[in-house]
């Protein structure tokens, strides 16, 4: 490997060791005393079991709903199946904590344990739903046809024969909704669930500095590393073989009878949960708060903030993702694999205990970038490596190495080479990554409200801002200009997902 | 939901089974750390103590001052303890004549009677030290207090000023004898928050 590509596939990697060093430092201070005190308080167990009661709720329910729906649309009858596959992905546009704030403007009532359950499942279950679609969709309909001739039950097939197919799908999505959960700020502290991410960041409200927040962080990224990590093995894993010989042939479309229309009564149902109630009440909120009139101006600041953070920073997130790719895909290796599936397991670590990370050690040992743009850049890059990635391996993998090596020996330089050969053909590939991140970095609300300079204001945060003062007219505009910049992200991520799964 | 004279004599009454989900508090709101330490100051360490223990068991926590404050407009729950002008920002944006909650204040002295000053500051490191002086003794001139009287319903600082917003008369609220420089970087209002498990 050219030692310019390991010099720059080793900046990330060693961005994404901070959190874990800010955590060991200042848990460090505490000492052992403090720290056992600290893990053994009662607060400490009601946060930890209320984290787990949401993140376990949210998955159980995404799975549920993700087989029964992904096994309706593939696999049933159901009319105009087409047509639901593309819209049950649909709530994705919709961020968690817009989500959030539409339910909670509705009723007081969803501010709870059940309320959150309710509208993270709502947000959360395509994750799960489109990586099962696509398995079924290419799950070979000869196991079942094996295990219906020797005379089990359509019930007893599904759970010997399908089941097992899907598995993989399955596990992987449930595990990224449950890393989503865990690290979810936002809607949950809209909803007043307290977890150990509301619990972090009402700790950095009142006391910067706090050895509380740090051991807290520890404990969530305990959770949530674990979990990256099953799901990024998963995924590399996932292989769906077939035996035997000749085509693979369409399964059979099972017939649903009677529960036909309520089959489709209840999924229409659910889009409207998950999509229609939300966007519903945008539009509500947005006539009050015209009639109203305010916030005109600020709209076009927040745009401006909002650009002014996500344009530079996609374009360094994939600057840095671009090597840990090129290393992987060319030059392989043990070391290049690690630098290239750290990034994804470090996915897991929440936002706010990077932002929180950035700030213990900006402050003590670089203080003049502390509130800097450049805290919020790196924040981007530890939180979307993996997203850069993914977007762009298949471009860098379509690259033909072999005319990059030609130019090598015709005597241009390794990174001359790359330059005038690889770079221009990889370039659109490049484009598209940049646009899906900064719409992706428009959305991310947690490190930009901590690590943004004082006095910028994004879409995000001026949704946030309006809403936590209970400003829901106010927060309308912002909200449903995200909602709308979400659609090329979730576009993105169904046809990844579809060709990720699909034979 | 609730009228006056159901109201507590103290807000340490609050912390009481009788109000279990009928009042709401901000934990993380700067003011409520003051309110912590006035408490303690006032009552005892272990009575401020006592009193977060309960409201954590039978009080409602909010973000903010202002989501607690628009709960109890919009008939969530019967009272909420904020500052003042919480009140006046919602009453700005639905018509004073239109509110459905009212302000009531403690007064007699009692520890939720307590007066917040509202600070600034300059931090030593700013590259802008003469910038910074002359906007702060703009801040306290007439103009600037004037300015800022009329932006939020405070008390304005400066003697002879009257808020525009006909804030009940500073000289009726009957606060206790607890003063900023008492209360002073509240570290210790965070510790009993942390004991009751409230932070």
């Amino acid at each position: 490997m050219p030692p310019w590509l390991l010099f720059a596939a080793a900046i990330p990697v060693f961005l994404i060791c901070l959190p874990l060093a800010y955590v060991a430092l200042r848990s460090g201070q505490a000492g052992p005393a403090g720290i056992i005190a600290e893990l053994g308080r009662q607060r400490t167990l009601d946060l930890l079991l209320n984290t787990l009661v949401i993140a376990l709720g949210v998955t159980v329910a995404s799975s549920l709903i993700g087989v029964v729906g992904a096994w309706c649309i593939e696999r049933s009858d159901l009319p105009g199946r087409k047509w639901w596959r593309i819209v049950v992905t649909l709530p994705l546009a919709v961020p968690a904590f817009v989500a959030s704030y539409a339910w909670s403007s509705i009723d007081g009532a969803f501010e709870s344990m059940p309320g959150a359950i309710f509208i993270l499942t709502l947000s959360a279950y395509p994750l799960v739903l489109l990586p099962v679609a696509a398995a079924l969709r290419s799950a070979d309909p000869g196991f079942e046809d094996v295990s219906r001739s020797l005379g089990r039950g359509p019930w007893a097939t599904f759970f010997g024969a399908v089941l097992p197919q899907i598995r993989p799908a399955l596990a992987a999505g449930a595990l990224l909704v449950l890393t989503h959960t865990l690290s979810e700020f936002g809607a949950l502290a809209l909803l007043r669930v307290q977890t150990f991410t509301t619990s972090i960041f009402a700790s950095y409200e009142l006391q910067f500095d706090n050895a509380t927040a740090a051991l807290q962080s520890a404990v969530l990224m305990a959770l949530c590393l674990p979990a990256a990590y099953g799901e990024m093995r998963l995924r590399l894993k996932t292989q769906v073989a077939r035996v035997g010989k000749g085509s693979r042939r369409h399964a059979p479309l099972a017939a649903l009878g009677p529960i036909r229309w309520p089959v489709a009564l209840a999924l229409g149902a659910l889009v409207v949960l998950a999509l229609g109630v939300p966007t519903g009440t945008l539009v509500y909120w947005l006539r009050v708060g015209s009639s109203a009139g305010h916030g005109r101006g600020e709209i076009w600041d927040a745009i401006g903030g909002s650009f002014s953070l996500a344009l530079p920073g996609a374009a360094i997130v994939v600057l840095f993702a671009l090597p840990l790719v090129l290393a992987s895909s060319r030059h392989g290796g043990r070391l290049a694999q690690i630098a290239d599936r750290l990034p994804y397991i470090v996915h897991g670590l929440p936002g706010l205990v990077v932002a929180l990370a950035l700030v213990f050690l900006s402050i003590r040992f670089a203080h003049p970038l502390y509130q800097t743009v450049v805290l919020v850049f790196v924040a981007y890059t530890m939180m979307f490596l993996p997203l850069a990635q993914s977007a762009l391996r298949g471009p860098v993998e379509l690259a033909p190495a072999r005319l990059e090596e030609m130019a090598r020996g015709l005597g241009r330089s390794p990174f001359g080479a790359f330059a005038s050969i690889t770079l221009p053909a990889i370039a659109p590939g490049i484009g598209a990554a940049l646009a899906l991140l900064a719409l992706e970095l428009m959305r991310e609300l947690t490190a930009t409200l901590m690590l943004a300079p004082s006095g910028t204001v994004t879409l995000a945060t001026a949704v946030w801002g309006h809403t936590t003062d209970g400003e829901y007219a106010a927060a309308a505009p912002f909200a449903a200009l995200l909602v709308a910049a979400s659609a090329l992200p979730v576009y993105f991520f169904t046809r990844r997902t579809l060709e990720l799964y699909e034979l | 939901m609730i009228t006056e004279s159901e109201l507590p004599a103290s807000v340490l009454d609050f912390a009481a089974e009788a109000w279990k989900g009928k009042f709401a508090y901000a934990p993380t709101s700067g003011a409520f750390q003051a309110q912590i330490a006035a408490i303690s100051i006032m009552k005892g360490r272990d009575a401020a103590l006592a009193w977060l223990k309960g409201l954590k068991d039978f009080g409602v926590s909010y973000n903010s001052d202002s989501g607690a404050m628009l709960a109890v407009e919009k008939g969530e729950i019967p009272v909420a303890l904020v500052n003042n002008y919480y009140w006046y920002s919602v009453a700005r944006e639905t018509g004073e004549d239109k509110m459905k909650s009212a302000l009531h204040f403690i007064g007699h002295q009692d520890p939720g009677a307590l007066i917040m000053v509202a600070a600034a500051g300059m931090l030593k490191s700013s590259k802008k030290q003469e910038a910074g002086q002359q906007f702060l003794a703009f801040m306290v001139s007439e103009e600037g207090q004037k300015a800022i009287a009329e932006a939020t319903a405070e008390y304005p600082l400066r003697p002879g000023l009257v808020s525009p917003y006909g804030l009940k008369p500073f000289g009726e609220l009957d606060p206790p004898p607890v003063t900023p420089s008492d209360i002073g970087d509240a570290e210790d209002a965070l510790a009993l928050a942390r004991e009751a498990g409230l932070a």
